[in-house]
Formats: structure tokens, C-alpha cells, sequence
């Protein structure tokens, strides 16, 4: 039987994306087919030659102003100055947040900010069950999760920041209300969860307020807001900084589907 | 655990003989390349992800700056490549000279697409995961772009001068 090598398995082998054993048994091959070998000679000419030609630039010296534009670090400073600034901000707006609350309306400490973190604490440390609901019945979730909050909701996508969707949860809240808490993992297992309200807030909008807690021994970060009814918290036990980027980028989603739902109404 | 600047310039190399390739040989418009790319590191570097690829991350910056650049003005890539020209070859031997000259040349001739496949799988050593990730495309993309271009290449290369292989023993 003539043994034929297909390009799929020789460019398998010149990318050694083969395992050793695989490795030999394909070399085995390729000595009884000439045609084979004469296409990986010149293929492997090809990716040495490539590889010759921009060798002298790999190994020249590093331009000094290339250098400089590592060395030039204010970011780091400034990242610190944010880190001071919004712990500053986040315990004086908290604080004031907290005695901000109309008789009849919710206030965002007590009724958003408080009982988001206090869920994360509770869940995002859970190994058998995170979430009511996973993430392969996403669809049904959202629509569950705006049936009972009774208003149109959708699980944000956070994969640009390598967090995937791990599922969500209706929850008891302050005041005869329910929240919904999705919740979002890493590869390293880093969990954030997004909590969302409807409430009679003191403000339609608010800019994004940004807190950290001790709760439970541990330290959370919380980002929150809100919009319209709806009031959101994001947290986790990342960096501010993150939290910040992650709200951001759920603000904007949030308001695109906010704006489509209208629109199909 | 190094500092962030610490690990970008270790990467500068790489990054630099990537964009070199990638702008037509032109250093000149490769380190302005290598360049945004770094600021753009550091300036986003809460962005990236602790433990996870620092030097596919840098890359996937580039391709996104560079694909910018091309869809804008070509700026990085019409300009007169002589002028600026400043790669020799590594090797002695003139038929393999003239054989890299070649490749080079022909390699100009690829799409986009399939230069910037070719040169992260070749020439950076990036696996197809990594590189699918890299330009945002799925892997059998990848796959199949790196064995279009390397097919093409060799049929030009080995067509065109069928006595240079017996020369490399």
C-alpha cells in the first residue's frame, strides 16, 4: 500500500504541534516518501531562511529611546494617585451616599452597595453551587431573571477580559425587592459577580461610585451605579483599577441594551 | 516577580524583528510601530491579566495598531522601503542569499492576512492558539492561511529555482 502524507500533517510536524511518540511514527513515514520529504526540505528551507533574514535585528542593540519609553514611567505614580484619589472618593461619597436616602425612595449604601457585597461574600466563595441557573441556559436565565425583576435584563459579556459568564441567581433583597447576581470566573478562578436592583433611587443617573469592604475577613471592591430604575453593582476581590474597567465596559453594554430594548418597543 | 517595564523590555527584540517584517523591512516605521506599542502597554497595563502571556499580549497590541495603520493611511507600509533599509542577510553562502532575497521579496506579495500568519508562526515561534487569539480569528483560519502562504512561497521559491535545494546537502 502506497502510504500517502497530506500538507496538513507535514505542516503538523514543521510546527512540531505532534507529541515525541507521534513525532517518530511520522519520521518512520517520511523516510519511505520521497515526494513527502522533498516538500518538508522545502518547507523547513523556507522557515530558516525567514528566520536567518531577521536575525541581525533580533540581536542588534535595543534604540535607547525604545528603552526610554519603558523607563518613563508615570503611569505607575498615577495609578497610585488614583488608587489614593478614589479610596478618598469612595469613603466620602459612601459616607455621604449612606445619609442620602429620601423617606420613601432607596438609598444606594443601604439598599444597592450594601446587600451586592454582602451576596458576592456569600456565593463567590461557593465550590458546588455559585449560581441557581448556568451559564449553558443562558437565554432562559435572562429571560427568568427580567420576568421576576420585571424588567428587561441581560448578562453583560466580560470575555475581553477573560471572565466567562459562569451563571446567575435571583435574590431576596432590602425592602420586599429582588436583585439579580450574575456571576463571572477566570481561568485562575477569580470570581466577580454583577448585582442588579430595581429601586426608587435618589438620583436617575449616577456616575460610577467605587468602594472597598471588609466583610467576612476578607476584602471586596465594589463599583456601583445607577440608571434609571436599575441599580448596578459590580464586585470582586481584584484591583480597583479592574473593577473600574470592568464597570465601565458593563455601563456601556448595559446602556447599548437599554437603548436596543426601547428601540424594539 | 519582575516589574511590568522590566518584562516589556525584554520583549522589545521580538517585537522588534516582528514589526521589521511586518512593515516591509522598513526599521524606521517598525520602531515607531514598536513604539505605540509599548505606550500603549503601559498605559493599558491594568489590562492585562497577571500570569497570562505578556509577549501575545504585546503582539495582539501591534497587529491591532498596525491593522489601524493600514486601514488609515498605509503609513507604515507605502513609504520607500529602500531608503530605510537596513536588513542584510545572516548567512554567507550567495545562492542562499539570493534564496532569502527572494523570499523576502515574495513575501511582500502575500496578503496582509497571511503575512502577519506566517510571521507569528515562523518567525516568532507563536503556536496556532496563540496566534488565533493574537489576530482575533479562529485557528483553522490560521492553519489554513499559514499552509496557503507557505504552499505559494514554495511553489514560486522552488519553481522558479529547482537547482537551490539540491545545494543545501
Amino acid at each position: 500500500m502506497h502510504d500517502t502524507i497530506n500538507d496538513k500533517e507535514i505542516q503538523a510536524y514543521l510546527d512540531q504541534q505532534l507529541t515525541p511518540e507521534n513525532a517518530k511514527k511520522f519520521q518512520a513515514r517520511l523516510k519511505n516518501n520521497p515526494a513527502a520529504q522533498k516538500k518538508m526540505a522545502e518547507y523547513q528551507k523556507i522557515e530558516a531562511s525567514l528566520k536567518g533574514l531577521y536575525q541581525p535585528i533580533y540581536e542588534e542593540m535595543i534604540p535607547p529611546h525604545l528603552l526610554n519609553t519603558c523607563k518613563q514611567k508615570p503611569f505607575n505614580y498615577l495609578a497610585i494617585a488614583a488608587s489614593i484619589l478614589f479610596f478618598v472618593v469612595g469613603a466620602l461619597s459612601g459616607w455621604q451616599i449612606e445619609n442620602f436616602s429620601t423617606p420613601h425612595g432607596d438609598s444606594l449604601a443601604i439598599d444597592l452597595e450594601s446587600p451586592a457585597m454582602f451576596a458576592h461574600s456569600v456565593y463567590s466563595v461557593e465550590k458546588l453551587h455559585p449560581v441557581e441557573v448556568g451559564a449553558d441556559k443562558k437565554q432562559h436565565m435572562n429571560n427568568w431573571l427580567s420576568k421576576r425583576l420585571k424588567t428587561q435584563i441581560k448578562a453583560p459579556d466580560l470575555r475581553q477580559y477573560q471572565f466567562e459568564l459562569v451563571g446567575g441567581r435571583l435574590l431576596p433583597s432590602t425592602k420586599e425587592r429582588m436583585a439579580a447576581q450574575y456571576m463571572y470566573q477566570n481561568k485562575k478562578g477569580e470570581r466577580v459577580t454583577l448585582y442588579i436592583k430595581r429601586g426608587v433611587w435618589p438620583q436617575k443617573e449616577t456616575a460610577i461610585n467605587h468602594s472597598s469592604k471588609m466583610l467576612r475577613n476578607n476584602s471586596f471592591n465594589a463599583s456601583f451605579w445607577t440608571d434609571g430604575s436599575l441599580g448596578y453593582v459590580i464586585t470582586s476581590q481584584l484591583e480597583q483599577q479592574i473593577n473600574q474597567e470592568l464597570s465601565e465596559t458593563i455601563y456601556q453594554q448595559m446602556s447599548l441594551n437599554k437603548a436596543q430594548y426601547v428601540a424594539v418597543r | 516577580m519582575k516589574k511590568f517595564e522590566t518584562k516589556l523590555i525584554e520583549y522589545i527584540p521580538s517585537l522588534r524583528r516582528y514589526a521589521t517584517a511586518l512593515t516591509s523591512n522598513s526599521v524606521c516605521y517598525a520602531d515607531d510601530l514598536v513604539q505605540d506599542t509599548l505606550e500603549r502597554a503601559l498605559k493599558k497595563h491594568t489590562l492585562w491579566m497577571r500570569n497570562t502571556n505578556l509577549r501575545a499580549w504585546l503582539f495582539t497590541i501591534m497587529h491591532n495598531l498596525f491593522i489601524n495603520q493600514v486601514n488609515k493611511s498605509s503609513s507604515y507600509v507605502f513609504e520607500d522601503i529602500q531608503e530605510h533599509e537596513s536588513i542584510e542577510s545572516a548567512v554567507d553562502d550567495p545562492a542562499q542569499d539570493y534564496f532569502a532575497a527572494q523570499l523576502k521579496k515574495h513575501m511582500e506579495n502575500l496578503p496582509i492576512q497571511h503575512k502577519e500568519v506566517m510571521l507569528l508562526v515562523s518567525l516568532e515561534g507563536f503556536s496556532y492558539e496563540e496566534v488565533a487569539k493574537i489576530l482575533n480569528v479562529p485557528m483553522g483560519t490560521v492553519m489554513s492561511r499559514l499552509h496557503r502562504s507557505r504552499e505559494k512561497l514554495r511553489q514560486i521559491l522552488f519553481r522558479e529555482n529547482p537547482t537551490l535545494l539540491r545545494r543545501v546537502k
